[in-house]
């Protein structure tokens, strides 16, 4: 699999040659359309059953175009998990699993949804998320969703399907994984027409891969223009906008959303509009967000710094087809979900980390060390060397948990964020730069 | 004249039992003094082999190792804190994946030749990696084994990966995959003859009324088989067999009276069996064993996991008699099915042929209770234990969960809990023997 790590063309040339004073940024005009878009999606799952559509509970990294060219309704109960993180009710969740006793070392996803499931109670219209006729799940993200999934078919006595993706340490996959997987794929197919009484026609897929890639086209022109400083966005609008590309990729409406985001966000790098006006630190994050806590992001922007790109939103990239691909979608999709970003090696991993940090001319790498999330945080200390080695940029450690705030300590965090910033400012006196400076210039952790 | 509770002469028979403790004392300093053991290349040179190769994990295919000329050593860390590790893996990590690094990073398998990882969890997988690039070994291979055991084409897939290994192996040690597999047939047939012995201890200790060896003393048993050369194993093996299998089965009644776990004549030892993951310190076991049970059969990767077939575990296929029933593969698509016939670990998919395995095992050894031990942050066997308590419950037996970290349990709380949930048997046994009254 190439690497899908955005190009460098566009955005910087575009700044450069407009070169207009420096506003600061307010929402995203696409934000009301992403609440409407979101909104609309979560009706559907609410509405599914009364339309007689048929719902599946899948995985975030599973093959999902399947099942919109089928007309069954994926839901996402990692993104669910998100949204009880952001809306600061993980913890209320997470307790009920824990005193059923799912351990509180397990993902605080699986365990808020977990919860949520059992009590059928959530944020969204005071019930859980509508039962699943049927589970999707894909190993190639994590170990942890094939146990999380069991559970939730147990609880519902629901068919459950799981697709093992082998480990990929280096690309390409092995052409006897890629009939492993493509086996599976089929069997997947069958899986979903016998338990939903419905076909899949070759021909629809075909289109929901082609909105797939266009989705994916767009998702990586939106990040692009973050290369133009200031950036027209944050971490904080790619966590939130990266909903779509998750939930609804294949769609029409995900394509015509993208196409609007994309759009402001090439008119605001145009006019120099940022979220962060006086931007003076460029920073990657490594991870998963911290939902429950997007002031911390607010607290790196009021001292200049702001997150130009985010390995976990850039690996929404890694989903695109090709015209000759459409010929045998189904070992396309078996060679596309087998290398995406957590089950491919440190070293792959690396390379699309440093190849982020030098096209967004990075100052610096943040690691979210995600006590929730082991298959994402276990190279990181790998990958922060090799960030310090091969750029010389600093990096910087934050020890919390996606949605549980309960594993973070905020004063604490603060304080190693100020001496990192500190390191940067220090850097830019002494006349380094960003990510494109090269090796050597004496990358630090804090 | 020295006589049991029920007033026969126990002589004999605690003659037999202290040979069969003189012979297992022997395999456990084997295992408590590994590193020495596994130091001494001369040992390996004499007996024909290469060097030795480390692995981990039950699904890790002893026989290959074998077959490339390499002594197969498991890897399992030693109890104790950490240090270097905590430079390359987190806090929260898996306490085995960590203890193991660990033991690594401060050179204690510098000898080995190299290591395989087969594909297991999420950290033992980025432990692999991380081992890879700083213990300084000329072989590395990660072995990637199904996690869905019911995928179409499994068997095939899994041989495929076996062939991968033979294959690096077998250019490693300059005989070719086709000197590796030229050996198989008779690495397979060692290995067979290792599990079958092992399922005939294990089966003694399930079903026997008066189990030969305490839990304490199988897991030796069983750790010593990971460290020690094959054949001198199996040889070892064989008279402890013949040992036990003197002693025979007992009766009831002779609990007290020289039998593995016997504390006083006043007092029965509870029969527990335990389930958890990678359990090196036999102290472990002995723990739970102290406050009055007997450990008589165990769902762990240092135990059933690794030689028995989950067929046999659940009562099917006869005895517990190890893979011995599935023969002895002699390529390896036999070796393929072979370990994907094994009872799963958590980390494999479906569930339906673990959970029938821990409560068969738990069936047929009469088992009182079930004891969960926990590697601290291991999440395979965190998210199953409440579906396999309930399960448990079900079938009315008390489980109790307890912690492990770092290879050790919280001797103080896990004794003082231990000593509880036995009461508790205690407590029930009580109400059944009168006639079901209720408290």
């Amino acid at each position: 699999m190439s690497d899908k790590t955005t190009g460098t063309s566009g955005a910087t040339e575009l700044r450069a040659a407009e070169p207009g004073p420096v506003k600061p940024a307010g929402r995203l005009k696409a934000d009301a359309d992403l609440k409407q878009l979101m909104g609309k999606y979560y009706n559907g799952v609410f509405w599914a059953h009364r339309l007689h559509r048929p719902i599946a509970w899948i995985t975030s990294g599973a093959p999902v175009e399947p099942l919109y060219a089928m007309g069954i309704t994926p839901v996402y109960p990692e993104n669910y998990g998100a949204i009880l993180g952001s809306r600061k009710c993980a913890v209320e969740y997470c307790e009920i699993a824990e005193g059923a006793g799912y351990s509180r070392d397990l993902c605080s996803y699986a365990r808020g949804s977990i919860g949520s499931m059992m009590a059928d109670r959530g944020p969204l219209n005071g019930r859980g998320l509508p039962a699943p006729d049927v589970l999707i799940c894909a190993k190639n993200i994590c170990n942890v969703v094939v146990k999380w999934w069991e559970v939730m078919a147990r609880h519902y006595n629901k068919p459950l399907f799981i697709l093992d993706t082998p480990y990929v340490p280096e690309e390409p996959v092995k052409p006897h994984q890629l009939e492993f997987v493509r086996g599976q794929l089929e069997e997947m197919i069958a899986f979903l027409e016998k338990h939903t009484k419905r076909r899949l026609s070759r021909s629809r897929l075909v289109r929901v891969l082609e909105n797939s890639t266009k989705t994916v086209a767009l998702w990586e022109e939106v990040q692009r223009y973050r290369q133009a400083s200031p950036s027209p966005s944050s971490a904080l609008d790619m966590f939130t906008n990266m909903a779509p590309i998750v939930a609804i990729r294949g769609t029409d409406a995900c394509v015509k959303y993208y196409r609007k985001l994309a759009d402001e966000l090439k008119e605001r790098a145009a006019h120099g509009v940022g979220p962060v006006p006086n931007e003076r630190y460029r920073l990657v994050w490594d991870n998963i967000a911290i939902w429950h806590n997007f002031r911390l992001m607010k607290y790196f922007h009021e001292r200049g710094a702001v997150f130009v790109g985010e390995t976990y939103t850039n690996a929404w990239g890694e989903y695109s087809f090709s015209p000759e691909d459409y010929k045998d979608p189904i070992m396309a999709m078996a060679r596309q979900y087998s290398g995406v970003l957590l089950n491919v090696g440190p070293e792959v991993r690396l390379g699309r980390l440093l190849k982020m940090a030098r096209d967004y001319r990075a100052d610096g790498v943040v690691f979210h060390s995600n006590r929730s999330c082991k298959t994402y945080s276990l190279s990181q200390y790998f990958l922060a060397r090799g960030v310090q080695e091969q750029l010389g940029l600093p990096t910087l450690f934050i020890e919390a948990d996606m949605t549980d705030p309960r594993a973070y300590a905020d004063a604490a965090t603060k304080t190693r964020v100020d001496a990192f910033l500190e390191i940067l400012e220090g850097r830019k006196e002494a006349g380094g730069v960003g990510a494109t400076a090269g090796a050597g210039a004496g990358g630090r952790t804090c | 004249m020295s006589q049991d509770i029920a007033g026969r002469d126990d002589r004999p028979r605690a003659a037999a039992r202290q040979e069969v403790a003189r012979q297992v004392a022997e395999l456990a300093a084997v295992y408590a003094d590994r590193r020495a053991y596994l130091a001494d290349a001369a040992r390996f040179k004499a007996a024909g082999y290469r060097g030795t190769i480390g692995y981990f994990c039950t699904y890790a295919p002893e026989e290959l190792i074998l077959a490339a000329g390499y002594h197969p050593a498991r890897i399992v860390a030693e109890p104790g804190m950490v240090g270097p590790v905590d430079g390359h893996l987190q806090s929260f990590a898996c306490s085995f994946a960590r203890g193991c690094l660990d033991q690594a990073l401060r050179g204690h398998y510098d000898g080995l030749d190299g290591v395989v990882f087969p594909a297991t969890c999420d950290s033992l997988r980025h432990a692999a990696e991380i081992w890879k690039r700083n213990v300084p070994q000329r072989f590395f291979h990660f072995m990637n084994f199904p996690s869905r055991l019911d995928a179409p084409g499994v068997a095939e897939y899994t041989a495929r990966e076996m062939a991968d290994l033979a294959e690096a192996l077998g250019a490693f040690a300059g005989v070719g995959a086709a000197g590796v597999l030229a050996k198989l047939p008779e690495t397979a047939a060692l290995m067979a003859e290792v599990r079958a012995l092992l399922g005939r201890l294990w089966e003694a200790r399930l079903t026997w009324p008066l189990p030969p060896l305490t839990g304490t003393e199988a897991l030796s048993v069983f750790l010593a088989g990971v460290v020690m050369e094959r054949r001198e194993y199996r040889d070892r093996l064989a008279r402890l067999v013949a040992a036990v299998e003197a002693l025979g089965p007992g009766a009831a009644g002779d609990a007290a009276a020289g039998g593995a776990g016997a504390g006083d004549a006043a007092s029965v030892p509870v029969r527990l069996v335990v389930t958890g993951g990678v359990i090196e310190d036999p102290a472990t076991i002995r723990l739970v064993e102290e406050s009055g049970a007997v450990v008589v059969g165990d769902d762990l990767c240092t135990g059933t996991r690794s030689f028995v077939t989950s067929e046999a575990a659940t009562g099917g296929a006869g005895a517990v008699a190890g893979t011995a029933g599935a023969g002895s593969p002699a390529d390896l698509s036999g070796l393929a099915r072979l370990y994907l016939a094994k009872v799963p670990c958590p980390t494999k998919h479906p569930i339906d042929r673990r959970v029938d395995s821990l409560l068969g095992t738990a069936r047929r050894g009469r088992a009182a209770g079930v004891v969960f031990l926990l590697q601290k942050f291991c999440e395979t066997h965190a998210f199953d234990q409440p579906y396999l308590t309930s399960r448990l419950t079900e079938m009315g037996l008390p489980s109790l969960v307890l912690e492990v970290e770092q290879g050790r349990l919280t001797e103080g709380q896990a004794g003082t809990r231990l000593g509880a949930f036995l009461e508790m048997i205690a407590g029930r046994r009580e109400v059944a023997a009168n006639g079901g009254a209720s408290r």
